[in-house]
């Protein structure tokens, strides 16, 4: 462990994001609300860095730099940013991987219309299968 | 130093796109899934029109090409200005929100003039609203975008980071355009483009037209006076006002380029020309759009017995 500085806040940033998105990834959650706490430290607000990271950090992936297995990313992170950098990566890579395996599913599921419900049921499965391919092509490019 | 910095920030951008470009390929493969489960082709006449524009305006041509030369053209007017917005961390903020700001103005003209109209209808001439209306991109708004950001970088923004913040940040809609997709949060419905904004964008009918031009935020939409959210009790209905009733490329292309034409040969008045050319799509003078019939034979299915005549 180093001493605090901006990757620290970084690290905790992503931890609130990572439980964020924990709960976006539990159907069985949904219409259920939360206690006073335990809504703050998991609302979906921690995640709008997101709409930026999510991005960039599928595009590294891309590009090689960046491996999509977290210990290895914390590895990749830790060289830049000491003990707190490897942390940030090791769950904002975390968090990317749930949402191209499962959450992206879920919350199109939470959030589609009653009508809409029905028809994409399923849609985890795919998100689950094509999350796999592309994060399975990373991992090779990342080699 | 500075240069150093921007080399950083360019290729920062560039590796978001490419995230960007992998998420894009889900929601489609999403968007032809949910179709084949609700028992239509994978893919619509629209959808495949939509790929078509992508290929040919989108992809490298737009992403590379015409953003290229629109940045070179405004280095011109950066040229001109003795105004200079440095690029560092500290004003990166500030330039995500004019980049934002650009994009506003750059859309509203899309909507308002109707010489950029003819242009970017095209991307609303979708009577579906799904994934796919994200390919739909449209061949001339590097022309309106460079007369909309030219003031901006005589301010002495830089044109390579006004182009490339004002391009990316609303590659986020590609999560909106969807009628799939319910009510968001409060706070994010009133801060960020949403599925729900942005069918109000896309929707023809009053309260919604002309509406929700943000790309990322809707914070310029809430300052100017444009922003409107979807009611319960009104829904949307997709597409322009003189729906399409084709799906031939080259038509959907250029209905609307066709009328202008027209409209612009039979104003009496230099001034009623020019107001064919800089007005406002609906209050310039229009002849009934079943003249096009008699004046462009093979565009005749491209007009419908017009939705507001």
């Amino acid at each position: 462990m180093t001493a605090v500085n901006a990757w620290t806040i970084a690290a905790t940033a992503a931890a609130f994001a990572l439980l964020a998105s924990f709960r976006l990834s539990l159907p069985a959650r949904e219409g259920k609300q939360p206690g006073k706490i335990l809504n703050i430290v998991t609302h979906p607000a921690w995640l709008l860095p997101f709409i930026l990271v999510m991005g960039m950090a599928i595009g590294l992936m891309v590009k090689g730099v960046l491996s999509p297995w977290p210990p290895e990313a914390a590895q990749q992170a830790a060289r830049i940013g000491g003990w707190w950098g490897g942390a940030t990566g090791f769950l904002v890579v975390l968090i990317v991987d749930g949402w191209l395996l499962w959450t992206g599913s879920c919350v199109m599921l939470r959030f589609s219309t009653p009508e809409q419900r029905r028809k994409v049921r399923l849609l985890p499965v795919l998100n689950f299968a094509l999350g796999a391919l592309f994060l399975s092509t990373f991992y090779l490019m990342s080699r | 130093m500075q240069d150093a910095y921007l080399d950083k920030v360019v290729a920062g951008v560039a590796i978001y796109g490419l995230g960007g470009a992998v998420l894009l390929t889900m929601v489609l493969a999403a968007e032809t899934f949910i179709r084949w489960r609700e028992g239509q082709a994978p893919w619509s006449k629209e959808g495949l029109n939509s790929l078509l524009f992508f290929l040919l305006f989108g992809f490298t041509v737009e992403n590379v090409l015409i953003n290229a030369a629109l940045v070179a053209a405004l280095f011109v007017f950066y040229g001109m200005s003795p105004l200079r917005v440095p690029v560092t961390p500290w004003t990166l903020p500030l330039y995500f929100i004019v980049g934002e700001f650009a994009f506003y103005w750059f859309h509203r003209v899309g909507h308002q003039v109707r010489l950029f109209w003819a242009d970017h209808s095209i991307h609303h001439s979708a009577m579906t609203y799904d994934f796919t209306v994200n390919l739909r991109f449209v061949p001339f708004q590097a022309i309106y975008r460079l007369l909309v950001w030219a003031p901006l970088v005589m301010l002495g923004f830089h044109p390579l980071i006004l182009v490339l913040f004002a391009t990316t940040a609303p590659s986020f809609q590609t999560f909106c355009h969807t009628t799939r997709l319910g009510r968001f949060a409060p706070w994010f419905e009133w801060l960020f483009v949403t599925p729900c904004n942005h069918a109000v964008h896309h929707a023809c009918n009053e309260p919604y037209i002309d509406k929700n031009y943000g790309g990322l935020l809707m914070i310029w939409d809430h300052l100017f006076g444009t922003y409107q959210r979807l009611e319960d009790d009104i829904s949307p209905v997709f597409g322009i006002t003189h729906p399409l009733q084709t799906a031939h490329p080259i038509k959907v292309l250029a209905h609307e380029f066709v009328a202008l034409f027209r409209d612009f040969n039979a104003a009496p008045t230099l001034k009623q020309k020019a107001g064919v050319l800089f007005g406002r799509p609906g209050r310039t003078f229009e002849l009934p759009r079943s003249c096009i019939r008699d004046s462009f034979p093979a565009l005749s299915n491209t007009v419908s017995a017009t939705a507001r005549e």
